[in-house]
Parts: C-alpha cells; structure tokens; sequence
C-alpha cells in the first residue's frame, strides 16, 4: 500500500491551463475520486501521477518519493481507461497474463495470478475468450484484473465505466469498490458522475478549472458545499439571494422573507450579500386549505411543475424567493397538481451559506 | 365499417414501404450502371477473349499447345525473373514501408511532417514507366550521373551491378513501391490504439516489448497483405523494366509477342496472360484473407 501526494502540479496546453497548483494528499489504501466537468484538468492529474504527461511544474510523491522522473513503465501502477483497451489479439487471461509475462514470470505463477484475479472480478469462465467476444462491462473488468496482476502500488481508474450502460454502471462500480476494499490498495478514481463518485469513496476532490474546488468526505461534500461551484455541481441545489441582517444572530433577509441559518461556519457582516443553498429534499410542502395563510415561518409557494423521480417527486415551486425545487414523497405528490398553492418549509439546520 | 376502412388503409402503408424501397433501390443499380458497363468492356470481355484466345490455334481451333508452350524457354525463365524481382521488391517496401510509416507516425515527429510526406508518397506511388526508367538510366545507368561521379572517387559500381539485373530493377521498382507501402501502412499503424501503447507501458513493458507482444501480432496481417499488393503491383509493371532494357519478364515476352519485335505469336501471349491472370487472381485471394483477418483486430 501507498501514499500518493501530489504538491503544487501546474500543466499548461498553450494557453490552457489543465492544472493550476493542483495538492492532493491520499493516504495508504484510500479510495479518492476527481470528481469534475469535462476540461476541469482530473484526467491529466492522473495521466502525470501515471507517467503519461509532465507537469510543468510540481511534484507527484508516492511513498514520500518523486516519482517524475521514472518512465511509465517503471512506476508500477495499475490503470484502468476509459475506451476499452484489451490487447485485441489476446484472450482474457493472456491479457491479464501480460504484465507479468513482460516481468518473466513463470508460465504457471502467470495462469495461477489470472485465473485468481479473473475469479474474483468474475469472469473465471471467461478466461478463453478474446476482447470481441467479451461485452462491455466484461472487457472493464478484465482490464481491471490485467492492472492488478502486477501487484500495483497504486490503483488508477481513468472514466472506467462511462462507455458503459447505467444498469452495469452501478453494478461495476461497486465491484469496483469492492475489489479495492479486499485488495486494500490505494486507488484515484477519475470521475465526472457525482453520484458514482460520492457512493464509493473514502473521499473527493471536487475539481474545477485545473484546482480543487473541495476536498473531503462523500457527506462533507454533499452536505457541506464550501463553494458555489460545488453546491451547484454536486447534487441538485436551490440557490437563494440575500442580504445579511443580523451576524450574530445569522439572519438573512431573502425578498420578504427572513432566514435564520444556523450554519456554524455562517462568518458574514452585516448588509454583505450571500447565498444560500438548501436541497430539494430539505424542503417539506403543506397544502393550504382555500384561502388560508401559511403558518408562521413558512410561505406559499404555487406549484408549476411535477417530475416523478420514482420514489420521490420532484415540485417545481414559484415562491417569494424566486424560483425552488422540493422532493417530496410519491404518495403525498398525488395530491399536488399545477397552480395548487402550497406553505413551503424550508429546514433552516440544512442551510449553507455562500458569500458572493 | 370504420374498423374495415382502417385495416385497408393499414395494409396499404404495410405495402407501400417495400414498394418504395424496391423503386429505390432500382434508381441506385441504375447509378451503378456505368460501372458495370465499364467492367464489362474493359475488364471482362478483353479477359474473356484472352482466355479463350489461350486454348485456339491462329485457325480457330482448339488446343493446348499454347499452354504447354508457356513451359519452354524463355518463358518458365522470364516467370522466375518477374517472380523474383516481385517478391523481392515486395519484401523491402513492405518493410521499409512500415518502418518509414512508423517513423513519421513517431510522437517526436513534427506534425507538418506527416501530410508532406503523405504527399510525396502519394506522387511517388504514381511515377512510374517510362520517366521513371529513363531517371534511373541518368543517374545510375552505366554512363549516369552517379555513376559517373563514384566512377571520379575510385569506386566502380559496375559491372557488379546492373539496372537490368534483379537487385538493379528491385532498386528502381522501389521508387514506387516504397510510397505505395507508407500510404498504405500509415492508417494500418494508427489503428494502434493509444490505449493499448499506455496499457502496455503501465503493466511494465518496453516499446521493444509492446512491438513484440501487441503491435506486430495485430499489424502483421496487414503488412503481409501489402507485400501481397506490392508483388501483384511488381508482378503487372511492363514500362518501367522496359525502359531500362530489362529482356527477360513475362510482361515484357508478352508485349514482344503482340508487337511482332522477335516473333509475332498472339496465341503464346495469350497463354503467358493467362498464367498471369492466375497468378494475381491468388495474390488477390491471399491479401483479401489477410485483409480479412487484419480487420478483426483493427476495427
């Protein structure tokens, strides 16, 4: 097992900058996702730490040592790509074979480590078979045991399941996952899918414009936002304009309504202008009986649209705020029907605040 | 009665849609027509009237002296030398075509020197015949230019070489043969994917290590389908060998044959033709097998 510490990477394309001082710290046997939109610079953090580019400036340490300047194939790193990249004129267990063919291992220690690793990504049945006669997720599983026969320091998974359909998506992922949790190795997971990001990590690093945005636990990320890129990235978020009233107090005023947001990282002055986000599944909706005012700390909003997410329905609301999402059950969504007028809720305990 | 109605209706667009594709497709064979019209006359009948011209006597009747003539010096000695100097010439573009193609393909490369070269390559390809043979007699013929000029430092290349002789003609051959090999070994070589190079370095192995585990087995089909173009290429080339006095090729016997320049025998040409024909026809076979087999790991 390793560690993996990347200080002060900068790589530029002309005058693209793919990475802006990028640090990273992963510690032995951790599972950390680069989690980002397309161009946020994740995929060439992870082709430097795999020695397929050079940063212009930075180190990349596994184990404490720089490791910039050993060619690819000295670092003995397992990777993982995101087309599919079996050697095509190989079956499944000679291209798992390959890396310790290549290291002259014996013929029987190489089909013992394939037939072992085939087995446990399960595809030991599969082991006579030739990449076009593999599917899709076979052929990322196959890849996954050909990068760990070499007995990696490090595990490195480039987008491995985005050409892959949703239904073997999750299920890979968490085989993913679990194969890492076994082997115990220290794994980067480049991703741009939040949700399979935020489900198997230990921890992600949000990345925006070749810097990392945030840095912490799947639940810190998700219910923590410290940016607005964040907040708007992962996961869906109501994004609400106001201006601070009280500090101490923590209330913001958004257009006739008053908040009080109990965030303890909640630091503005008076007058400064902030926003806040609150998820859809932070919002609760009452129905208001003709006529009726909402009750105290609550306020009407009309319905204008309903998305059935399955369990949950998502609401669209207009409401004195402006705009806003809420995920409400499926059963208590019967009831609802564009123009009703309903109180909306807001838990204040789940509100973030942003300054501008 | 509605119900009635709808069904006919139905049936109607059921029928339709193949009525319109059977229209279709007869306005596209028509648009072929020119092609297979062209076939015809010019590839077809004239090889029609050569095989059957291969069994006749200059009367008309049957008989197959004329192949049992094709057994009988010269002749079986002018099949050798155009095999040979097919093959050889084949051999070397094919691989210094695809080590050439690799090398402009190389990242170092820069990358205004691929369409150059491509270029270059695909006007060389196409010199060939009479300018081609009359070049290579002014620089290395025995009074050309090169010739001449190591004849000034000491070294004679003559009599040991010749430009009629097998390796003399294969040098000159490779004037087209060579370019022929790179354009056709450039798309080959990028069929390579990236992936495959950056599995291969990640599991630990060496450029050498990648050519000899990954990229020959997946390339090979393909590079031995090209030296099969190449000698089919080699193997029909008539103007170039002429031009610089090569006397001893089938092409060359044949045109002799027609041309009346020793002996006037249209029934022998036809026959040497034919053995020609078959000889291509196998070379065909063989490189669309390869090319078969290639495909599977290149798609």
């Amino acid at each position: 097992m390793a560690t993996i510490e990347l200080r002060g990477l900068r790589r530029t394309f002309g005058s693209v900058v793919a990475l802006d001082n990028l640090d990273l710290d992963v510690h032995s046997g951790e599972f950390v996702s680069l989690l980002g939109p397309s161009g946020c610079g994740k995929t060439t953090a992870l082709r430097i730490v795999a020695g397929f580019e050079w940063p212009d400036a930075g180190e990349v340490l596994v184990n404490g040592r720089d490791v910039l300047g050993q060619p690819a194939n000295k670092r003995n790193m397992g990777m993982v790509f995101q087309a599919y990249s079996l050697f095509p004129n190989m079956t499944a267990q000679h291209n798992v074979e390959f890396g310790l063919r290549v290291r002259k291992e014996s013929h029987e220690k190489r089909a013992k480590r394939a037939r072992e690793l085939l087995e446990l990504v399960g595809l030991g049945t599969a082991m006579d078979r030739y990449p076009r006669q593999l599917s899709g997720g076979q052929q990322q599983r196959v890849a996954l045991a050909r990068s760990l026969a070499i007995e990696p320091s490090v595990l490195l998974l480039d987008e491995p399941l985005s050409a892959l359909d949703a239904k073997v998506r999750v299920q890979l992922r968490e085989e993913v996952r679990r194969v890492q949790l076994e082997l115990g190795i220290t794994t980067l997971y480049v991703t741009h899918d939040q949700e399979e990001a935020l489900s198997i990590s230990d921890r992600v690093a949000v990345m925006s414009d070749g810097r990392v945005e945030q840095f912490g636990t799947p639940a810190q990320i998700y219910n923590g936002p410290r940016t607005a890129f964040v907040a708007n990235f992962v996961g869906t978020m109501n994004r609400l304009e106001g201006t601070v009233v009280s500090s101490e107090d923590r209330v913001v005023r958004c257009g006739p309504v008053m908040l009080s947001v109990p965030d303890p990282t909640f630091n503005h002055p008076a007058g400064e202008t902030v926003e806040l986000f609150v998820r859809p599944e932070d919002i609760s909706l009452e129905l208001l009986s003709n006529g009726n005012k909402p009750a105290p700390g609550l306020f009407d909003g009309r319905v204008t649209s309903l998305t059935f997410l399955g369990p949950v329905t998502r609401v669209g609301l207009a409401t004195d705020l402006g705009p806003l999402l809420a995920d409400v059950s499926s059963a208590v969504a019967l009831d609802l029907a564009a123009d009703t007028v309903v109180a909306v809720r807001l838990d204040s305990t789940a509100l973030r605040s942003i300054a501008r | 009665m509605a119900l009635a109605e709808s069904g006919i209706q139905s049936a109607v667009l059921v029928g339709s849609a193949p009525r319109k594709r059977s229209r279709s497709r007869r306005w596209a064979l028509l648009g072929v027509l020119p092609f297979f019209a062209y076939i015809s006359i010019f590839l077809l009948i004239p090889t029609g009237e050569l095989i059957v011209g291969a069994f006749r006597t200059a009367n008309g009747a049957f008989t197959l002296s004329n192949l049992a003539d094709i057994f009988h010096a010269p002749y079986p000695q002018a099949f050798e030398f155009s095999l040979e100097l097919s093959a050889l010439s084949a051999v070397m573009g094919g691989v210094l075509g695809f080590l050439v193609a690799n090398a402009v393909l190389h990242h170092g490369v820069p990358r205004f020197i691929r369409p150059a070269f491509v270029s270059f390559s695909g006007m060389a390809a196409n010199f060939a015949g009479v300018p081609l043979g009359f070049a290579y007699i002014a620089t290395l013929g025995t009074l050309g230019v090169v010739t001449t000029f190591l004849q000034h430092l000491g070294l004679n290349i003559y009599p040991s070489f010749s430009l009629q002789g097998l390796f003399g003609c294969a040098l000159v051959y490779m004037y087209f043969q060579l370019p022929l090999m790179i354009l056709l070994m450039i798309p080959v070589i990028e069929g390579l994917r990236t992936e495959w190079r950056e599995s291969a370095s990640n599991l630990g192995a060496s450029s050498f290590a990648f050519w000899r585990y990954v990229g020959l087995p997946v390339v090979t089909p393909s590079l031995l389908g090209l030296m099969v173009l190449l000698f089919g290429n080699a193997f029909s080339a008539y103007a170039t060998a002429e031009t610089l006095g090569v006397s001893n090729l089938v092409t060359i016997d044949i045109a002799n044959l027609i041309n009346g320049d020793i002996a006037v025998n249209p029934q022998d040409a036809y026959a040497l033709a034919l053995a020609m024909i078959v000889i291509i026809v196998i070379t065909i076979i063989v490189y669309a097998l390869l090319q078969r087999r290639a495909s599977r790991w290149l798609r």
